[in-house]
């Protein structure tokens, strides 16, 4: 899996593409997830979503999918972003990396709890 | 209603504020950005919250964020760098070999005929010149969006002519 010079990935490029694995949303709708994922403990504005964005497309881990309105917000056209198939094995290989420290903590001997606030 | 006058006026500023970023980025994302900054807001406005502040802090965030994007619009890859030298040093190399076995290369100081001649204030002027094109050529790949042929066309027209000028002088004496 061709992954490396992705991984580790930042806080804002993980949530982002946690939130874009299971539906293209656009960036009110990515914020709202992430929020939603990270219990309320990631909030980005638009400047780091935009720019976390901007250099996930370079990447190639996510693309801007079509522009249309979004039933629930008005009748503004939004620029919707989906995630690539590099992306889904960037993620997948961060998870699994996320994965392994916790087994190696978990065979020192920490707690699950303790791990996460260290993460 | 009053927190959606305020809305408005919180998007102009931000609108405004968002041609700070660099313009290849404000065309892709500026947009989005001031939609989402409204959703933001109106969000907020419905469960009564306070805007301002969170307006400000939405404005600070952003600024950090514009400060992000024109430092790494100017600033260029170290390969890319090292790129533009190895490709300088190669091309430099065409008229030495050619001053050296005396092979007629054109030049259009001395066309094809008087062969290269050239001095070493020479070599190091169009290392110069030919380095300040690389990384304009590079700067207009990165980063710009629309026009970018014709903008790679116009920086090439204009070394030819600083190039042409300084050797014959086609418009001025410069180089005579």
């Amino acid at each position: 899996m061709k992954t490396a010079g992705h991984t580790p990935l930042t806080p804002a490029v993980l949530h982002i593409l946690l939130a874009l694995s299971t539906e293209e949303r656009h960036g009110y709708g990515i914020m709202k997830q992430v929020e939603l994922d990270s219990q309320g403990k990631i909030n980005m504005g638009p400047g780091t979503l935009y720019g976390s964005i901007g250099r996930m497309i370079e990447a190639g881990l996510i693309n801007e999918s079509e522009k249309k309105t979004d039933p629930k917000m008005g009748d503004e056209r939004r620029i919707y972003y989906k995630i690539t198939g590099l992306g889904r094995k960037a993620l997948t290989a961060e998870l699994d990396r996320y994965r392994d420290v916790v087994a190696i903590a978990k065979e020192k001997g920490y707690s699950t709890n303790a791990l996460i606030y260290a993460i | 209603m009053p927190s959606e006058h305020s809305i408005r006026r919180y998007r102009q500023w931000y609108a405004k504020m968002l041609r700070l970023y660099p313009a290849p980025y404000y065309e892709r994302y500026g947009e989005s950005m001031e939609q989402t900054f409204n959703d933001l807001l109106r969000e907020r406005a419905d469960a009564r919250q306070d805007l301002l502040s969170y307006a400000l802090w939405m404005y600070l965030e952003t600024s950090a964020g514009i400060v992000k994007e024109n430092k790494s619009f100017i600033t260029m890859p170290l390969k890319n760098l090292i790129r533009i030298l190895v490709v300088v040093g190669i091309l430099l190399l065409i008229p030495f070999l050619a001053m050296t076995f005396q092979i007629p290369v054109f030049d259009p100081g001395s066309g094809f005929d008087a062969g290269v001649n050239w001095s070493f204030s020479d070599f190091v002027f169009m290392g110069i010149l030919l380095f300040i094109t690389g990384v304009a050529i590079d700067l207009v790949t990165r980063k710009v969006g629309k026009y970018k042929t014709l903008a790679i066309a116009g920086i090439i027209a204009v070394f030819l002519w600083i190039w042409a000028e300084l050797a014959v002088g086609v418009f001025t004496n410069i180089g005579s």
